[in-house]
């Protein structure tokens, strides 16, 4: 039974607060919700640390992109769902834009040949 | 519905940390057993699931603190957050909070305390209903505009007036004199009555506490003897006892019904301490003399200007048909705020505008500080910055430093400033009037100003180290370790020598403003009164009419008087004069050469007419420079005798001596008078004033009733004060001493509003250097700092230390000189508005400047080297090391 950090990589810095916008995109989710699409989504590489999950989705319901309500969950427990707002799927386009630019400027950075 | 609750709950949340305890607990408590189920459903056992779960989750703590900070972490957390940062960092760096808050709570509080006796003195609204349409009215002499400006009124004028005027609706005289007052079953007391026309209190709009005022009624030849108490003499001499009223005191022997206690504000120009009627009698119309001041009323709609003309108008009219009283007089209104306040107000304001200096000094030097700081702070900023700051957090951060410098600066400024008021008020001598300074103290007006002028040095001096900071390259300063990179730290080190400039010529101004102050006073230490102060005590004594109602009888009162108090242990000499030097009083009179072809009426020389005592000369030390002074043998009948000043002397027999000449003048009667002496001049006015022509005549030959007594003591003169009241009440106990002075207290008082003014510029211009000082220490030791690795370069290349330190040198002497060459220029053009309460110095004093210059060089360039002599004492190494 491998532990599962060996597969896991670090998140690129800034780029945690794309992938909740994503994964919320979806529908709404409770954190731990979020972290298994995050897990499943990326073909179990990106394990998102409890530690930087919860104070980013603090930040990001502060900032107005997402919201909070209780609601119960699919094995009926109570738990915090969070949603994307209005202003959410606007970041998340922006954002992906802009990581589609960087990341083919980096493809292409690295495909330099001598 | 949910959502709005939510909403509140997260906002109330800020307040109550246990709604989102739990929030934060219940989410953590679903996110671990999620996971434990996952753990369980690969296969692990229950416990070793959740052990593994929990594990994942990390410290509970960690997980709250990181949650909490982001879950609060808004606006009014942040400010808190950066409050609490930096009083922190304040704390941390003692000296420079230190030397902030001195050089804040200084001048914040100079400034305060200047402004709120600016504020009641200049700005405050006189206590009466639309204060702006009350007029005083002066006479004025032609020949003698500069030393009488507002002239005492002649009551046959004031009584034309009144009959004539259009342009007021009321005109009120009055005048002020000394009285023995005896209470019911109480001992005489000197109380300082002023007679008033009943149309005074109906210009000031006054009402009565108890009792009534004045009426027309009381105008009038007929009325009965009334008196009208004032408020606070009232409560110190009857206790405020309303029974009062009906009762009848006597003054000066007569007996007076008390019909009313004005109210506190019914007060005008000095306070008295009781009112009595001023009633005209036809016959005074076209009688001599001038005794009295004069307020009035503007009807509506009548400007002050036109009302002006209208007095200039009258008092034409009134040359013609009084010729004998006006000619060569001319009369005229002006504002009574003006009157009352005209001669301090541009010494209020120039001390207002020097602590406006002060405090401009201050924040460039507290703005230089915290760039300086924050320029060694870069690498903190940048790491921020890093670590997830924005930089609107950073300049924020700072800002909010500099908020919380002034606000605890303001605080302690604000009880510096209360302290400071009342000590300045008690400094401020005669010259302001009474009236204007009632009432000084720190109010709304002056809070809500101390206020702006926080926020206005909040601003100023928070401003620049917040745009240095946003214009900084954060990752270079990083890397160089808080070095600064080229253009960041030049346009900040260009701004920061601009700071010190202007600190330096603010100085220079400050300065150059106290040199001439201090000049002046100097100068007027060193006039020549013409008497010997020290060791001497006045006191005036006013002796009833009614009953020493022959001359016989006075003079034989005063004699008596002296002679008991000469027989006192520890009296030297003791003489009487019936006006004081220095006293502000004088009587005055035209008067003639005999043998010379008389003056036209109004245009002859003007001398001060003043009764002494033969042992005067003597008590008062005032040297007889020709001839003789008084003696025993000038009596009643004998031939009349007087006594001239040397000014008197130089002016009408240059060349010439006096001595057995005689003057004819009409005082009541025509008199014929022998000049027998010469008196050494004395500064009667005012210090700073020039003596005038003064004619002395012996007691007997020109009887006063009230007179001050002079003691010359051989040791200290409060010593003798109670047994010259004993002595006093022994010759008559209806007799009260009254304005006990040493002569000592009189000169200083003369002296006293120079005395304050020099004090503060002083204090103000001292201030200014010392901060002006570190300022370019500041600026200096950090250009040296940030250079250090040049210097070792240099240094490791072979330049002597010499070398080194004359190139820092001559960078901070460079500042200074700029300096103190625009603070020069400024000077010269801001010292003009001085030149009047300037006295033997002029405002472009060349050697003041010159002075001012010289000190400011020299400490700057102290300044400057030390820092670059603690820059060459380092070793090149360690220099060129970096850190």
């Amino acid at each position: 039974m491998p532990d599962h950090t060996e597969h896991t990589h670090e998140l690129l810095p800034g780029t945690l607060d794309m992938l909740v916008l994503k994964a919320l995109q979806l529908g709404d989710m409770h954190g731990w919700g979020i972290t298994e699409r995050l897990l499943v989504g990326s073909g179990n590489v990106l394990q998102i640390g409890q530690g930087s999950l919860y104070p980013a989705l603090y930040r990001l319901e502060r900032q107005g992109y997402i919201r909070s309500d209780w609601a119960m969950s699919e094995n009926n427990r109570r738990a915090r769902f969070y949603g994307l707002t209005a202003a959410g799927r606007v970041r998340l386009a922006r954002e992906r834009q802009a990581w589609r630019r960087m990341a083919r400027a980096l493809d292409r950075v690295l495909a330099m040949e001598g | 519905m949910a959502r709005i609750r939510d909403a509140w709950r997260l906002f109330t949340g800020l307040f109550r940390r246990r709604l989102m305890e739990e929030r934060l607990a219940s989410e953590r408590s679903f996110h671990i057993e999620m996971a434990t189920k996952r753990h369980v459903n690969a296969g692990k056992s229950p416990e070793e699931a959740r052990r593994l779960a929990l594990l994942e989750f990390g410290p509970r703590e960690r997980f709250a603190e990181e949650a909490r900070d982001e879950y609060r972490s808004r606006w009014m957390e942040e400010v808190g957050q950066d409050v609490r940062y930096a009083f922190r960092n304040l704390r941390h760096s003692p000296t420079f909070t230190l030397t902030a808050v001195l050089t804040l709570v200084l001048s914040i509080g100079a400034t305060t305390a200047m402004f709120s006796v600016v504020n009641a003195v200049l700005l405050r609204r006189l206590p009466y209903p639309q204060p702006d349409r009350i007029a005083v009215l002066c006479e004025l002499n032609n020949e003698n505009r500069a030393q009488r400006p507002c002239n005492s009124l002649n009551p046959g004028n004031v009584m034309y007036w009144q009959r004539t005027s259009k342009a007021f609706a009321t005109i009120g005289a009055m005048r002020e004199a000394r009285v023995s007052l005896v209470p019911p079953n109480a001992d005489a007391v000197s109380v300082l009555a002023r007679a008033a026309n009943a149309t005074v209190f109906k210009i000031m709009g006054a009402r009565a506490a108890t009792g009534r005022l004045f009426d027309v009624v009381d105008d009038t030849g007929s009325g009965a003897n009334v008196v009208v108490l004032s408020h606070a003499f009232w409560r110190s001499q009857f206790g405020g006892d309303s029974a009062v009223v009906g009762t009848t005191v006597r003054l000066n022997t007569f007996s007076y019904t008390v019909v009313g206690v004005a109210a506190p504000d019914a007060t005008i120009f000095d306070p008295v301490d009781i009112w009595l009627p001023l009633r005209f009698q036809p016959q005074q119309l076209n009688q001599p003399g001038r005794s009295l001041r004069g307020i009035g009323r503007l009807r509506d709609g009548v400007s002050m200007a036109q009302a002006d003309d209208e007095m200039r108008a009258m008092a034409a009219q009134r040359a013609e048909l009084a010729p004998n009283v006006n000619t060569n007089w001319t009369a005229y209104a002006l504002p009574l705020h003006e009157r009352l306040v005209g001669g301090t107000r541009r010494a209020l304001w120039v001390l207002l505008g020097a602590v406006g200096f002060l405090l401009l000094i201050a924040c460039a030097n507290v703005a230089n500080l915290q760039m300086v700081r924050a320029a060694s702070r870069q690498r903190e900023f940048a790491l921020r910055i890093s670590l997830g700051a924005s930089p609107g957090r950073v300049v924020r951060q700072l800002v909010t430093e500099s908020i919380v410098l002034t606000g605890v600066s303001t605080v302690l400024g604000l009880f510096l400033a209360v302290k400071g008021t009342t000590a300045l008020v008690s400094l401020l001598p005669a010259g302001i009037s009474a009236q204007a300074l009632h009432g000084v103290t720190a109010n709304g007006t002056v809070l809500a100003f101390s206020l702006l002028v926080a926020v206005g040095t909040g601003v100023l001096f928070g401003v620049a180290p917040a745009w240095q900071a946003t214009r900084s390259d954060m990752q270079a300063g990083l890397k160089d370790g808080g070095r600064g990179t080229a253009g960041a730290s030049r346009t900040s080190a260009r701004l920061r020598s601009a700071l010190v400039v202007a600190e330096i010529s603010l100085a220079v101004m400050l300065l150059a403003g106290a040199g001439l102050m201090v000049r002046s006073l100097s100068a007027l230490q060193r006039v020549r009164l013409g008497f010997d102060p020290a060791h001497s005590l006045t006191a005036s004594m006013t002796i009833p009419r009614a009953v020493y109602r022959t001359d016989t009888a006075v003079v034989n009162f005063f004699r008596n008087a002296e002679a008991r108090v000469r027989a006192l242990p520890g009296v030297e000499a003791v003489g009487a004069i019936s006006y004081m030097p220095l006293s502000g009083e004088r009587s005055a009179s035209g008067f003639n050469v005999e043998g010379r072809p008389p003056a036209p009426a109004g245009s002859e020389p003007v001398g001060d007419m003043r009764a002494v005592t033969p042992g005067y000369f003597d008590a008062m030390g005032v040297t007889i420079v020709a001839g003789r002074g008084f003696t025993e043998h000038d009596d009643i009948g004998s031939p009349k005798v007087g006594v001239i000043s040397e000014t008197l002397a130089h002016s009408l027999f240059p060349g010439e001596n006096p001595v057995g000449r005689f003057l004819v003048y009409e005082w009541n009667v025509l008199e014929r008078v022998e000049i027998v002496g010469v008196a050494a001049d004395v500064h009667h006015e005012a210090v700073d004033k020039q003596p005038f022509m003064e004619i002395y005549r012996p007691l007997t030959q020109f009887v006063y009733g009230s007179m001050y007594l002079v003691v010359r003591a051989s040791g200290d003169p409060g010593a003798i004060v109670a047994p010259l009241r004993a002595a006093i009440r022994a010759v008559d106990p209806n007799v009260p001493l009254a304005r006990v002075n040493t002569m000592n207290e009189l000169v200083a008082q003369s002296l006293g509003r120079t005395r304050l003014s020099t004090t503060l510029f002083a204090l103000f211009g001292g201030l200014g250097l010392v901060l002006a000082a570190v300022g370019i220490y500041g600026v200096m030791a950090h250009t040296v700092q940030q250079r250090r690795h040049e210097v070792g370069v240099r240094m490791a290349l072979g330049a002597n230390r010499g070398m080194v330190r004359a190139l820092f040198v001559k960078r901070g002497v460079g500042l200074a000189l700029a300096g103190v060459v625009i603070g020069t220029a400024g000077g010269l053009l801001a010292t003009r508005l001085m030149t009047k309460f300037l006295f033997g110095v002029s405002p472009g004093d060349p050697r003041t400047f010159a002075l001012t210059a010289g000190v400011l060089g020299a400490v700057a360039l102290v300044a400057c080297y030390l820092p670059a002599r603690a820059a060459t004492n380092v070793s090149p190494v360690s220099a060129l090391r970096g850190e």
